[in-house]
């Protein structure tokens, strides 16, 4: 899913930083004191969760958690994927830096819509019901990344069609297994300490 | 409810829930970092490739060992114009002949925004061949990875024309005589096949990701947010009155 330089057009380069600046911006005014510590905390789950293989046929795939990032953090994710993804372009090569930006808004876009349409509708139901939604949370923001890249190559020249269908096929095991984290992880601590799901003003009151 | 029981269990030392809850999630951290060393392999893309004699020969592979299936392949000489458009095989594996000295680099695309480049110097390649100008362009030529075809093609045969002039030569002193060119390009040769293997091992562990790097980058995260924490808890300290 990490993109790496040279491959995309300057034109979707830019789109990518312009959007990501923006979503960093906004996602920057949302963290308080009360939720920086998860903040960066998903931001290490998001770092180290790249490094995590699962070989599948001819190809390995890896998690990416962008679901749980979103449901958690809401806009927070941006900054929260920013950082991870720069770390890992530094330490690792994946990805790179001038395609940062596009990077960046391809995995933390599909998190904050995934926790804009599931986080309220997780916070009233229970129980099984629950899961089945973080189940689909996570593997639905896979989806829409995986949807992203394949625009992101394909504004850059490539068919459309053809790589979007790669993509998408590459990550559909992935898609199940992050479904599966998202729902244990999100059941775990939504019956442990559902206060940690709470957004930053909302759990001041609670305080 | 055997699953909290469970944690219960597990983290029964701390008696508050918030404590409790922390906890969970570190562990959670500790787990998915206690899985990374061992398959700590970075979902890379790269392209591995060796000058020997006349013939580039090489592989693209992610980073952990798996080998894309035919991932787009390309050529360029060192003024970037592109000499060769292919693919890998099977394996992700490719062999090519170039006719010219020169830089050539090689890129590699797997079409779902993987994509790696390596650079064969020319001082890999063999010295005899002639040098690519402006006018006379290089030229590479595909041909089949999996082919073992021997790279070096000198006749070393007993060498009878300078005259014979003992009448009776013992098959046990039969000599041969290399030229100059064709000694060195045996050793190139030799000594290539001897370093290569080397070289493969030294590019696989540059790319490999490191224990040490994990750690480094998940203290740089805390200290980011860190930093953001304590500026943010100053100026929530400055604003009361004094």
């Amino acid at each position: 899913m990490h993109i790496v330089d040279g491959v995309l057009s300057t034109d979707v380069v830019v789109t990518g930083a312009v959007i990501a600046v923006g979503g960093i911006a906004y996602g920057l005014r949302g963290i308080t004191i009360e939720n920086m510590p998860r903040t960066a905390l998903l931001s290490a789950v998001f770092f180290v969760a790249s490094l995590i293989h699962v070989p599948i046929g001819p190809t390995s795939i890896h998690l990416i958690m962008n679901g749980l990032l979103g449901l958690i953090l809401g806009w927070a994710a941006f900054p929260a994927v920013f950082i991870a993804l720069l770390l890992q372009a530094v330490f690792f090569g994946f990805g790179g830096i001038t395609v940062l930006g596009v990077n960046t808004v391809n995995m933390a876009l599909p998190a904050v819509l995934v926790g804009l349409i599931f986080s309220p509708f997780l916070a009233r139901v229970d129980g099984r019901i629950m899961a089945v939604a973080a189940f689909a949370a996570g593997a639905s923001s896979i989806m829409l990344s995986a949807v992203m890249v394949g625009l992101s190559l394909a504004l850059s020249g490539q068919e459309f069609l053809a790589t979007a269908k790669l993509v998408f096929i590459n990550n559909i095991p992935i898609m199940v297994v992050e479904g599966f984290l998202t729902a244990a992880a999100f059941s775990l601590i939504k019956k442990v300490r559902p206060a940690l799901l709470l957004s930053g003003a909302s759990s001041r009151a609670t305080a | 409810m055997p699953f909290r029981t469970i944690i219960d269990h597990c983290v029964a030392g701390f008696k508050t829930p918030v404590i409790k809850g922390t906890a969970i999630i570190i562990a959670l951290a500790a787990v998915l970092l206690a899985l990374a060393p061992d398959r700590a392999h970075a979902h890379s893309f790269h392209v591995f490739a060796l000058g020997d004699g006349d013939i580039i020969e090489g592989y693209a592979y992610f980073g952990g060992g798996a080998r894309p299936h035919h991932a787009d392949l390309s050529i360029e000489g060192s003024d970037g114009k592109v000499l060769l458009t292919g693919q890998t095989n099977d394996n992700g594996e490719f062999r090519l002949r170039v006719d010219h000295l020169d830089d050539y680099t090689i890129r590699a695309n797997t079409g779902d925004g993987h994509a790696a480049s390596y650079i064969v110097k020319s001082s890999e390649l063999a010295d005899d061949l002639p040098k690519a100008t402006a006018t006379s362009p290089a030229s590479v030529v595909a041909l089949n990875a999996t082919e073992d075809a021997p790279n070096t093609d000198i006749d070393l045969s007993p060498n009878a024309s300078p005259a014979p002039t003992g009448n009776m030569i013992a098959p046990e002193n039969q000599r041969i005589s290399i030229t100059a060119e064709q000694l060195s390009t045996l050793v190139s040769h030799a000594v290539a096949k001897q370093v290569n293997p080397l070289r493969e091992q030294i590019v696989a562990y540059e790319n490999k990701v490191r224990f040490s790097d994990i750690i480094g980058g998940l203290g740089i995260i805390i200290g980011i947010f860190g930093a953001i924490a304590w500026w943010q808890a100053r100026k929530r300290v400055s604003t009361p009155p004094e």
